[in-house]
Formats: C-alpha cells, sequence, structure tokens
C-alpha cells in the first residue's frame, strides 16, 4: 500500500525550484491546501524508523525547502494514507498554520546545550555527604540524609541553572525573536535553549554564542543550527493536546 | 548556511532528534502511540499514525540520550 509522508508545511501552494527527494529517493511533491501545501513524498510502507540516517533525510528535506519558502516542520514519522485525508486532518487546522507560517516566516532555529554549570556555581554539598560521621548511621538515617543530599543538589544545580540562564540571556536576546529554555539533571545538569532568529539576524547571533563562549570559558557551550522552526510552532491538532 | 559551534557531531544529531521526534506540528495525538499490543495504531478515521515499533524505538532512543527530552516554558 503506497503511503504519504509528510516533511512539512510550506506558505505557497506550489514548490519551488530544483525537484527535491525524499525517503527511499522518491519525488518530494506539494499537496495544496488552501493558500499553503503540504511538501510530501510516497512512501511503499506503512511505517518508518527513527534511525539517524532517516531522521537527518527528513532535516535535509526540510533545509533545502527553507531556502525557498516559509516552513513549518512536522514531527518525524507523520504517514497518511492519502491526499483526502491529510487535507481532511489539515483543514480544522488551517487558520493556526497559516498564522505559523506568517510568525515564522523568515527565521530559524539555533539548539543551546550548556553543561558543566557548576563549574562556574559550585555547591558545597559533597562534604557533609562524603563525611566519615556519615558512614557510622543506621541504613535509614544515611538513606533519608542521602536524600535530602539529592533534594539540596538538585536546588542548587537550579539556581545555578538560573543565574547562568539570566547571564546568558542578557548577550543572545537581542539578536533573537524568541527564546525556549528548559533544563535536564538526567545524568548531569544541562541547559537546553532553542532562539528563533532571523535569517538575516544569523552573523549576530553565532557571534553573540561565540561572545559568551568567550565570557564563560568554565561553560561548556554547544550551538547547532540553523534548524526548522521546530520549537516554535503553536499549531496542533485537537488530539495533540489530549 | 549550517553554523556548528564547539560542539560534537553528536550534538547535532542529538539536537536534531529532540526536534524531529519531539516537537514540530503534530496532526495526531500521540497519547493513542501507547497503547501497544497491536502491530499498527490507527486513530480517529483509521489514520494511520505509525507503528508500535517506530514509538519504541523513539521512546528508547529518548530513553537512552539524557539530552533527548522535552523541553516546554521559557
Amino acid at each position: 500500500m503506497t503511503m504519504l509522508y509528510v516533511y512539512a508545511l510550506v506558505d505557497t501552494p506550489s514548490l519551488d525550484g530544483t525537484p527535491l527527494k525524499g525517503h527511499d529517493g522518491a519525488s518530494v511533491f506539494a499537496v495544496r491546501c488552501g493558500e499553503c501545501a503540504a511538501a510530501t513524498s510516497y512512501l511503499s510502507r506503512h511505517t518508518i524508523a527513527p534511525r539517524p540516517r532517516s531522521v537527518w533525510l527528513h532535516e535535509r528535506v526540510l533545509d533545502a525547502l527553507m531556502r525557498r519558502h516559509a516552513v513549518l516542520p512536522l514531527r518525524f514519522a507523520t504517514i497518511v494514507p492519502d491526499v483526502d485525508m491529510l487535507r481532511n486532518r489539515l483543514r480544522p487546522m488551517y487558520h493556526a498554520l497559516a498564522g505559523d507560517l506568517q510568525r515564522l516566516r523568515g527565521k530559524v532555529e539555533f539548539a543551546l546545550r550548556i553543561t558543566n554549570i557548576h563549574a562556574e556555581c559550585p555547591h558545597t554539598g559533597d562534604a557533609e555527604r562524603k563525611s566519615d560521621a556519615a558512614q557510622a548511621l543506621t541504613p535509614g538515617t544515611r538513606y533519608l540524609r542521602a536524600r535530602a543530599e539529592r533534594w539540596r543538589e538538585r536546588i542548587a544545580s537550579e539556581d545555578a541553572a538560573g543565574r547562568i540562564e539570566r547571564a546568558l540571556r542578557q548577550h543572545l536576546d537581542p539578536a533573537a525573536e524568541n527564546a525556549v529554555w528548559g533544563f535536564a539533571t538526567t545524568r548531569s545538569a544541562t541547559l537546553i535553549a532553542s532562539y528563533l532568529v532571523e535569517r538575516n539576524e544569523v552573523p549576530a547571533f553565532v557571534a553573540a554564542v561565540a561572545d559568551v563562549r568567550g565570557r564563560h570559558p568554565a561553560l561548556d557551550v554547544s550551538c547547532t543550527g540553523p534548524w526548522a522552526p521546530y520549537s516554535f510552532v503553536t499549531a496542533r491538532s485537537p488530539e495533540a493536546w489530549s | 548556511m549550517r553554523v556548528r559551534i564547539g560542539h560534537e557531531r553528536h550534538a547535532a544529531i542529538s539536537d536534531l532528534l529532540d526536534r524531529a521526534l519531539n516537537k514540530g506540528v503534530v496532526l495526531w495525538g500521540e497519547a493513542t502511540i501507547s497503547l501497544a499490543g497491536v502491530d499498527l495504531i490507527y486513530v480517529g478515521l483509521k489514520v494511520l499514525v505509525s507503528s508500535v515499533e517506530t514509538a519504541q524505538q523513539m521512546r528508547s532512543t529518548r530513553a537512552s540520550d539524557p539530552a533527548l527530552l522535552d523541553v516546554r516554558g521559557s
């Protein structure tokens, strides 16, 4: 059964420029929906695995589309049975999608990761945990103390992350349209940010990132992009909110 | 222009996966994908969303990489 893989929505009813190749070498073509279009290609499978090669191909199609159109990226592995079903799903979202296309036209996304944040904002919780006295405690007390220590470390990490975020935003925000910041402590404390940047402001934003790295040499700051503006899409189907 | 500042290839892959698998326009609710037990999951008017295998691979990819977390709020 032939399916349709959907890469993105674009702000014109047809695709301009050189024909693009999508998954399995299939040509990318437009499915018109009002004044917009969905960039799609035929897929002879029901599913597609999220392997790096496939996700990079998805990204390459988006990157090529972004050079020609305003683009709203669809989540990887959006597959529909046919054109009618695709239009039926897009129709109730049309105004929201058109609004997003208008708002995100000419803008790209950059990803930032800031690790090693305790090098700049150290905390002193380790001393208590490692004390010899703690080894003499009962197992229950030791457990509760360790738990309290982890809680203090979490608070200290969040405090450090907050201070670093505020310091970095002073330099980065002026070069950007919008930003979303998050904090994760799964293995190591990491600040993650997505920046929405006007295409013609990209050099200024890149310079701001380089400036931040120079001002905070103890931090490990990585920056990748430009990506399609994944993090700034607001249009969602009603089911997506459930 | 693809800008990569002070990062390894791993960072670019993580950033891409974080976005392509977790963000962007969502046409169907993901909650239904977690109802495993069948090979293919259909939502609403028999619309194919994804296979259980794909959903599970997405979850395991995210679980194995601490960088692949949802980032919400500002």
